[in-house]
Protein backbone atom coordinates (compact mmCIF):
# COMPACT_ATOMS: atom_id res chain seq x y z
CA UNK A 1 0.00 0.00 0.00
CA UNK A 2 1.31 3.43 -0.94
CA UNK A 3 2.21 5.69 1.96
CA UNK A 4 -0.09 8.68 2.43
CA UNK A 5 1.35 12.04 1.40
CA UNK A 6 1.02 15.26 3.36
CA UNK A 7 -2.13 17.16 2.42
CA UNK A 8 -1.84 20.93 2.32
CA UNK A 9 -4.61 23.26 1.25
CA UNK A 10 -2.63 25.56 -0.98
CA UNK A 11 -4.12 28.14 -3.28
CA UNK A 12 -2.80 28.57 -6.80
CA UNK A 13 -1.60 32.01 -5.71
CA UNK A 14 0.63 30.48 -3.05
CA UNK A 15 2.10 28.00 -5.49
CA UNK A 16 2.75 30.76 -8.03
CA UNK A 17 4.35 32.90 -5.32
CA UNK A 18 6.73 30.06 -4.43
CA UNK A 19 7.48 29.54 -8.11
CA UNK A 20 8.43 33.23 -8.42
CA UNK A 21 10.54 33.15 -5.26
CA UNK A 22 12.38 30.09 -6.58
CA UNK A 23 12.94 31.82 -9.91
CA UNK A 24 14.46 34.84 -8.16
CA UNK A 25 16.86 32.58 -6.23
CA UNK A 26 17.69 30.82 -9.50
CA UNK A 27 18.42 34.14 -11.24
CA UNK A 28 20.62 35.16 -8.30
CA UNK A 29 22.61 31.93 -8.77
CA UNK A 30 21.43 30.53 -5.43
CA UNK A 31 20.54 27.17 -6.90
CA UNK A 32 20.33 25.15 -3.69
CA UNK A 33 17.80 27.60 -2.29
CA UNK A 34 15.85 27.60 -5.55
CA UNK A 35 15.84 23.79 -5.46
CA UNK A 36 14.41 23.75 -1.92
CA UNK A 37 11.70 26.26 -2.78
CA UNK A 38 10.60 24.29 -5.84
CA UNK A 39 10.66 21.01 -3.89
CA UNK A 40 8.45 22.55 -1.19
CA UNK A 41 6.08 23.84 -3.84
CA UNK A 42 5.80 20.36 -5.31
CA UNK A 43 4.75 18.93 -1.95
CA UNK A 44 1.91 21.46 -2.00
CA UNK A 45 1.04 20.92 -5.63
CA UNK A 46 2.32 17.49 -6.71
CA UNK A 47 2.86 17.09 -10.44
CA UNK A 48 2.68 20.82 -11.20
CA UNK A 49 4.22 21.23 -14.66
CA UNK A 50 5.69 24.69 -14.02
CA UNK A 51 7.35 23.68 -10.76
CA UNK A 52 8.71 20.48 -12.31
CA UNK A 53 10.14 22.42 -15.26
CA UNK A 54 11.76 24.93 -12.90
CA UNK A 55 13.14 22.23 -10.60
CA UNK A 56 14.49 20.41 -13.65
CA UNK A 57 16.32 23.54 -14.80
CA UNK A 58 17.74 23.99 -11.29
CA UNK A 59 19.06 20.41 -11.20
CA UNK A 60 20.33 20.87 -14.76
CA UNK A 61 22.45 23.91 -13.92
CA UNK A 62 23.89 22.02 -10.92
CA UNK A 63 24.83 19.11 -13.22
CA UNK A 64 22.39 16.75 -11.49
CA UNK A 65 21.49 15.40 -14.90
CA UNK A 66 19.48 12.28 -14.01
CA UNK A 67 17.26 14.25 -11.62
CA UNK A 68 16.87 17.03 -14.19
CA UNK A 69 15.82 14.56 -16.86
CA UNK A 70 13.24 12.96 -14.54
CA UNK A 71 11.77 16.42 -13.84
CA UNK A 72 11.61 17.35 -17.53
CA UNK A 73 9.91 14.03 -18.32
CA UNK A 74 7.36 14.59 -15.54
CA UNK A 75 6.81 18.23 -16.61
CA UNK A 76 6.16 17.14 -20.18
CA UNK A 77 3.84 14.39 -19.00
CA UNK A 78 1.86 16.97 -17.00
CA UNK A 79 1.95 19.50 -19.81
CA UNK A 80 3.09 18.11 -23.21
CA UNK A 81 3.37 21.61 -24.73
CA UNK A 82 5.79 22.86 -22.02
CA UNK A 83 8.34 24.17 -24.50
CA UNK A 84 11.11 25.11 -22.04
CA UNK A 85 11.29 21.56 -20.73
CA UNK A 86 11.33 20.24 -24.27
CA UNK A 87 14.25 22.46 -25.28
CA UNK A 88 16.09 21.81 -22.02
CA UNK A 89 15.61 18.07 -22.39
CA UNK A 90 17.20 18.30 -25.84
CA UNK A 91 20.22 20.07 -24.40
CA UNK A 92 20.42 17.64 -21.51
CA UNK A 93 20.27 14.58 -23.75
CA UNK A 94 23.15 16.04 -25.75
CA UNK A 95 25.15 16.61 -22.57
CA UNK A 96 24.44 13.04 -21.49
CA UNK A 97 25.69 11.72 -24.82
CA UNK A 98 22.31 10.61 -26.22
CA UNK A 99 22.99 12.30 -29.53
CA UNK A 100 20.19 10.81 -31.66
CA UNK A 101 17.52 11.53 -29.06
CA UNK A 102 18.92 15.04 -28.59
CA UNK A 103 18.80 15.76 -32.33
CA UNK A 104 15.19 14.57 -32.51
CA UNK A 105 14.19 16.73 -29.53
CA UNK A 106 16.03 19.83 -30.79
CA UNK A 107 14.48 19.51 -34.24
CA UNK A 108 11.04 19.28 -32.62
CA UNK A 109 11.76 22.48 -30.68
CA UNK A 110 12.84 24.31 -33.84
CA UNK A 111 9.75 23.05 -35.64
CA UNK A 112 7.55 24.30 -32.81
CA UNK A 113 9.08 27.78 -32.49
CA UNK A 114 11.14 28.58 -35.57
CA UNK A 115 14.60 30.04 -35.17
CA UNK A 116 13.40 33.58 -34.44
CA UNK A 117 12.19 32.53 -31.00
CA UNK A 118 14.92 32.38 -28.29
CA UNK A 119 14.16 28.71 -27.57
CA UNK A 120 14.31 27.84 -31.27
CA UNK A 121 17.47 29.86 -31.73
CA UNK A 122 19.17 28.04 -28.85
CA UNK A 123 17.93 24.69 -30.16
CA UNK A 124 19.35 25.48 -33.61
CA UNK A 125 22.76 26.32 -32.12
CA UNK A 126 22.72 23.08 -30.10
CA UNK A 127 21.58 21.11 -33.13
CA UNK A 128 24.52 22.45 -35.08
CA UNK A 129 26.84 21.27 -32.29
CA UNK A 130 25.13 17.86 -32.15
CA UNK A 131 25.33 17.32 -35.89
CA UNK A 132 28.93 18.41 -36.24
CA UNK A 133 30.27 16.75 -33.08
CA UNK A 134 32.27 13.58 -33.55
CA UNK B 1 23.60 61.99 -12.21
CA UNK B 2 23.42 58.72 -14.16
CA UNK B 3 23.98 56.81 -10.92
CA UNK B 4 21.12 58.61 -9.24
CA UNK B 5 18.86 57.83 -12.20
CA UNK B 6 19.87 54.20 -12.01
CA UNK B 7 19.15 54.15 -8.27
CA UNK B 8 15.74 55.74 -8.87
CA UNK B 9 14.94 53.08 -11.43
CA UNK B 10 16.12 50.27 -9.15
CA UNK B 11 14.11 51.75 -6.32
CA UNK B 12 10.92 51.78 -8.39
CA UNK B 13 11.39 48.16 -9.45
CA UNK B 14 12.30 46.93 -5.98
CA UNK B 15 9.46 48.96 -4.48
CA UNK B 16 7.02 47.13 -6.72
CA UNK B 17 8.48 43.72 -5.88
CA UNK B 18 8.63 44.45 -2.17
CA UNK B 19 5.18 45.98 -2.06
CA UNK B 20 3.69 42.84 -3.58
CA UNK B 21 6.04 40.67 -1.55
CA UNK B 22 5.15 42.33 1.74
CA UNK B 23 1.46 41.93 1.08
CA UNK B 24 2.00 38.30 0.26
CA UNK B 25 4.24 37.88 3.28
CA UNK B 26 1.55 39.26 5.56
CA UNK B 27 -1.42 37.51 4.02
CA UNK B 28 0.20 34.26 3.04
CA UNK B 29 3.76 33.34 3.86
CA UNK B 30 3.72 34.25 7.54
CA UNK B 31 0.26 32.88 8.33
CA UNK B 32 0.89 29.70 6.37
CA UNK B 33 4.26 29.27 8.03
CA UNK B 34 2.64 29.55 11.47
CA UNK B 35 0.03 26.96 10.49
CA UNK B 36 2.67 24.65 9.10
CA UNK B 37 4.80 24.91 12.21
CA UNK B 38 1.77 23.95 14.32
CA UNK B 39 1.43 20.79 12.23
CA UNK B 40 4.82 19.63 13.56
CA UNK B 41 3.02 18.64 16.76
CA UNK B 42 0.61 16.38 14.91
CA UNK B 43 0.89 12.64 14.42
CA UNK B 44 2.56 12.27 11.03
CA UNK B 45 4.24 9.43 9.18
CA UNK B 46 7.96 9.70 8.36
CA UNK B 47 7.13 10.66 4.78
CA UNK B 48 4.66 13.32 5.87
CA UNK B 49 7.18 14.73 8.36
CA UNK B 50 9.81 14.96 5.62
CA UNK B 51 7.34 16.66 3.28
CA UNK B 52 6.24 19.08 6.01
CA UNK B 53 9.87 20.10 6.59
CA UNK B 54 10.29 20.65 2.83
CA UNK B 55 7.30 22.99 2.75
CA UNK B 56 8.42 24.85 5.89
CA UNK B 57 11.91 25.32 4.38
CA UNK B 58 10.37 26.67 1.16
CA UNK B 59 8.26 29.16 3.12
CA UNK B 60 11.20 30.23 5.29
CA UNK B 61 13.25 30.88 2.14
CA UNK B 62 10.35 32.86 0.66
CA UNK B 63 10.10 34.96 3.82
CA UNK B 64 13.90 35.49 3.87
CA UNK B 65 13.89 36.67 0.27
CA UNK B 66 11.14 39.19 0.91
CA UNK B 67 12.97 40.51 3.97
CA UNK B 68 16.19 40.82 1.96
CA UNK B 69 14.37 42.82 -0.68
CA UNK B 70 12.90 45.07 2.00
CA UNK B 71 16.47 45.76 3.24
CA UNK B 72 17.66 46.54 -0.29
CA UNK B 73 14.76 48.91 -0.74
CA UNK B 74 15.44 50.65 2.59
CA UNK B 75 19.15 51.11 1.75
CA UNK B 76 18.32 52.68 -1.59
CA UNK B 77 15.69 54.87 0.08
CA UNK B 78 18.33 56.15 2.54
CA UNK B 79 20.83 56.84 -0.26
CA UNK B 80 18.22 58.72 -2.27
CA UNK B 81 16.95 60.60 0.76
CA UNK B 82 13.38 59.36 0.32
Amino acid sequence: MEEKHLQIDASREEVVALLEVGQIYYLRGEYEKAEKVFQGGLVMQPGDGDLLAALGATYHVQKKYELALACYEAALKACPSESCSKANRGELLLLMGHKEDAIRELKATIELHGTDHPLGERAAALLHIAETAE
Amino acid sequence: MAKKKNDELQFRIIDKIVDQGEKRLKSMFRETLDDLEKQRAQQLSALQKRELEQVITAYQLARDLVLTLVDVKDNIQIRLGH
